[in-house]
């Protein structure tokens, strides 16, 4: 069951440098103990805002979504290696979304305002 | 309600036009709902991959998630979209202060 999703924001680099960076980082998952089950591309575009991280002003990034399971221990050791790593813009480990579960909403339950007329209370005589 | 306002606008003499403007559009009584739909539309909030969904929960001018009043959705369903535009905020998918140009259009109930 996929557990944790890594949405990693790369900074916007040359082929082979993004390659050497994400062999690096899925390196470091798989030292730590992670199985690391799929890595998706959602492409180089333009960040929402810019973001200041180690002394460098970003504009553009590439984005990369990781799944993988981990134990639940080494979750922490991977989000400070990736703080440190120069190349990642933002990393963010989250619980995989396809794990929660969906309850149904019933929607706004309509409720009886005429109970909450009068006061139910009983007046002291 | 409109007395204070008369009375409110007979003294600040330069702003009158904009107060009397402002009450106008909300009268006391009925709120405007921009839409409403039903809460069991929404099974599942990715904040990755639904974009345009949780962009037309955004301002386009300046960024505020709109409230409960405006959306129409229920008290589970408004926490869950908060939490998932903040998510998406912070991550680095979702611009802050404007919404994204490309999700402007998006009038149809994207599910």
């Amino acid at each position: 069951m996929p557990r944790y999703e890594l949405a990693l924001i790369l900074k916007a680099m040359q082929r082979p440098e993004t390659a050497a960076a994400l062999k690096r980082t899925i390196q470091a998952l798989m030292d730590r103990g992670a199985v690391v089950r799929n890595l998706e591309n959602l492409g180089e575009r333009a960040l929402p805002y810019k973001i200041f991280t180690h002394n460098q002003r970003h504009t553009r990034g590439g984005y990369f979504l990781v799944d993988f399971y981990a134990p639940t221990t080494t979750v922490e050791s991977i989000k400070e290696y990736l703080s440190r790593d120069t190349d990642v813009i933002r990393p963010n480990v989250v619980k995989h979304p396809l794990t929660q579960e969906v309850k149904p909403c019933e929607g706004i339950v309509p409720v009886p305002l005429e109970e909450k007329l009068y006061s139910t209370k009983r007046k002291k005589k | 309600m409109a007395a204070m306002v008369a009375v409110y606008s007979g003294l600040v003499r330069k702003t009158t036009r904009v107060v009397t403007a402002a009450v106008c559009l909300t009268e006391p009584g009925t709120h405007a709902v921009l839409w409403r739909r039903g809460c069991s539309q929404y099974k599942q909030l990715t904040s990755n991959e639904d974009l345009p969904l949780l962009s037309q929960f955004v301002s386009p001018f300046t960024g505020c998630i709109y409230g409960r009043h405006i959306t129409g959705l229920c008290g589970k369903k408004q926490k869950e979209i908060t939490k998932a535009i903040k998510r998406a905020q912070l991550m680095g998918f979702m611009p802050v202060t404007y919404k994204d140009p490309a999700y402007l259009k998006t009038l149809k109930y994207v599910t």
